[in-house]
């Protein structure tokens, strides 16, 4: 079952939401980026049910406070915490489309591989470095019960 | 009543107390299933014990948008952040690196990157070459054949030739993958410094093989593959096994391995999720669990022939823990290089600086190796930032501003055996069935440091050939990689190893330990190669020894 949030959860969330995605020139807006709260909803469904409860007392903890104010204290006094928070709304905003748009990011999409693309990438005789280059493996000696060829019997 | 052959879970365990399994493994990761996938092809029943169970594609969120976002829940690599009942936690206060591990059936290999390397001849021979470690009781030939032969049921892809490796090995079943971009980048940086370098072999499907389908670059092998490309042990070895007519129990959290009057292993406990306690006879035992499960199962199982654990009258099971530090060098380009496409599985490798240098400063050395980087989440952390990460316009300039323009290279490094660096059980913490949890002991040594230093200014040069405008250096990817190794470690010698070369405890011989604790030494490359072969290799000769009833049977 998906976590919901208590209005007062939804105050702090608007709150941390302002604070850690502010509007960027050149980015949409939260608003315009997830404007139903569905991808906050779906950033939320990821942790773990632990993980919900720590973000439960982690909002519980900033309610009420000038949230910019608690957030440059809890930066300092419990990282972990502020990393917490800042990885869910940063995460959150960056899970969005439409900054993916922004970004260029097309998105995990199956891309087949075109067996023209192996020699492709190595056009231009690319391999010549490496098989100039040669060995590189060191030498074993024999007596300890290793026969592996040599860099030298390779060459 | 006989044990059900198949697969079900710990709850519908109905077999009778006084049912005896030929063979008992425990964990159905990679080296639990290459014995299982053996033994049960010569007609051993085979009943394997495995905590976590089976995943199915559709429940990997590689194709999703919330992707990235699970990677730090529910897809976490820490099992003390998903907290599942199949987990237990690790007790990591004095501890460098959080030990990655996965509990289901196929283990680790549910979230490894595919990364499919061989160990090196001079990795067998650390104290001959290098007066470091210990040697090997095996050499590299002695593996060769199965690595050729693991090769084939793992899908390696890549490109034969490589002069990083004496020559000998079997052709890669699988061709490999083209080296995109990235690594052709990385390439042209290594030919103008005159380095070797070669395209990544990778055990991930590029032509359908079994059940695996073809890869289609999700890029997000490290939290299962939703297309079913990568090789992981649940694919590629247990529906073989369960053919052959294996038992795999799911759920199955086993709390101690029993032993007999003689000292030899009996059988194990084990608890399922209700909490409810089963015992399950056999004549051999297969100890799978992992570098940090199976000492932490040793030491658990005292007795009062065995007062120190099980297989520990060397004192040395859970001692020489090797984590495998990992280093990152990110460089940023003018160009695009779609540096999403994966697999994640590496485009590039290079044993350039593998072999010692005393003039470095340090022993040893590392593989490199650049692979793809992934979405927004991921590029967001590419710029080391201490312990809180960026928001906000200075963040989201670097992302966009990176974004298909940042190349990464990670060190590989060897972590050299320390006996102080160990699991030991933790007398406080406990995991969800009220067993200890394993306390891990582990420092990074100045060796490792001076190594991992060393190797990110070479690869900064790399990046610098080849034309980056800005580079960042990561120290320590505290959360990588999940080689769990040497803790249970093989040797010729009883009072300085737990097990021997096929990984036949000297204290109790008819249990064998399978997974990366047998390691002497760490090497420089990905484990999971080595670990399967090792596996098979005392798979073989567990058969041998049947035949011959060189142990009780």
């Amino acid at each position: 079952m998906s976590y919901q949030l208590s209005p007062e959860e939804m105050e702090v969330a608007a709150q941390l939401t302002a604070y850690f995605t502010p509007p960027v020139e050149g980015f949409p807006t939260i608003e315009e980026a997830d404007p139903d709260g569905r991808v906050l909803e779906l950033a939320i469904a990821q942790l773990v049910p632990q993980q919900q409860e720590q973000m439960r007392a982690a909002f519980a903890r900033a309610a009420g406070q000038p949230i910019a104010t608690y957030l440059a204290s809890l930066r300092e006094t419990n990282p972990v915490e502020y990393e917490f928070l800042r990885v869910i709304f940063v995460g959150r905003y960056l899970t969005c489309r439409p900054v993916w748009k922004v970004l260029g990011y097309p998105g995990r999409v199956p891309t087949p591989i075109d067996e023209s693309e192996v020699a492709y990438f190595l056009r231009d005789n690319l391999l010549d470095g490496p098989r100039r280059r040669g060995p590189v493996y060191r030498q074993v000696p024999a007596e300890h019960g290793a026969t592996s060829p040599t860099s030298a019997e390779w060459a | 009543m006989t044990i059900r052959r198949g697969t079900y879970d710990a709850t519908k365990f109905d077999a009778s107390p006084t049912d005896v399994a030929d063979v008992v493994i425990i964990g159905a990761g990679p080296s639990g299933a290459t014995y299982a996938k053996y033994l049960s092809s010569w007609g051993f029943h085979v009943v394997c014990l495995e905590q976590g169970r089976w995943y199915s594609n559709t429940e990997y969120l590689g194709a999703k948008d919330e992707y990235e976002m699970s990677l730090y829940g529910k897809w976490s690599k820490d099992a003390n952040v998903r907290q599942a009942w199949e987990d237990y936690p690790t007790e990591l206060s004095e501890s460098d690196m959080i030990p990655v591990m996965y509990n289901a059936v196929g283990g680790a290999t549910i979230h490894f990157g595919g990364h499919w390397a061989r160990m090196l001849p001079s990795d067998f021979r650390v104290r001959t070459l290098d007066g470091v470690a210990d040697d090997w009781p095996i050499s590299y030939d002695d593996l060769t054949p199965f690595y050729d032969e693991t090769d084939i049921e793992w899908a390696a892809a890549g490109l034969d030739g490589d002069p990083a490796y004496p020559p000998g090995a079997a052709p890669f079943p699988q061709p490999a993958f083209p080296i995109h971009a990235v690594g052709r980048k990385v390439a042209e940086g290594m030919n103008k410094l005159g380095w070797s370098w070669w395209p990544g072999a990778n055990s991930i499907a590029r032509k359908p093989v079994g059940d695996l389908v073809p890869c289609v670059r999700y890029g997000t092998c490290e939290a299962g593959c939703p297309n079913g490309s990568k090789a992981s042990a649940d694919v590629v070895q247990w529906p073989a096994a369960l053919k052959n007519g294996a038992t795999l129990v799911t759920g199955a959290r086993v709390s101690e391995i029993l032993t007999d009057e003689r000292g030899l292993a009996s059988g194990v406990v084990f608890l399922d999720r209700n909490g409810t306690e089963r015992r399950l006879r056999a004549e051999q035992v297969i100890l799978a669990a992992n570098g940090i499960g199976t000492p932490r199962l040793l030491l658990m199982s005292q007795s009062k022939r065995h007062p120190n654990g099980l297989a520990n009258s060397s004192d040395m099971v859970g001692r020489n823990l090797m984590l495998h530090p990992h280093s990152m060098v990110v460089g940023v380009f003018e160009e695009e290089f779609n540096t999403w496409l994966g697999p994640v599985g590496q485009n590039v490798q290079s044993y350039e600086f593998y072999e010692t240098d005393k003039t470095r400063g340090h022993v040893r050395g590392a593989k490199w190796t650049s692979l793809c980087i992934g979405g927004p989440m991921a590029m967001g952390t590419m710029i080391p930032r201490g312990p809180v990460g960026a928001h906000g316009e200075d963040l989201l300039r670097d992302i966009k501003r990176m974004m298909g323009h940042a190349i990464m290279m990670v060190v590989v490094s060897e972590d050299l055996p320390n006996p102080e660096n160990r699991v030991l059980l933790d007398p406080r913490l406990k995991d969800p069935s009220g067993l200890p949890a394993p306390k891990v002991i582990y420092k990074i040594d100045q060796n490792s440091k001076d190594l991992l230093a060393f190797h990110r200014a070479r690869q900064r040069e790399v990046l610098e050939a080849a034309g980056a405008y800005e580079i960042h250096e990561h120290e320590l990817l505290n959360d990588e990689p999940g080689h769990l190794l040497g803790t249970a470690r093989m040797g010729d010698d009883p009072e300085t190893s737990v097990v021997n070369s096929f990984g036949q405890a000297h204290d109790v011989p008819n249990l064998r330990i399978a997974d990366g604790s047998v390691f002497v030494t760490s090497a420089g490359v990905n484990p999971t190669s080595t670990i399967v072969a090792l596996a098979l290799r005392g798979a073989q000769e567990m058969v041998r020894q049947a035949s011959e009833l060189e142990v009780p049977l």
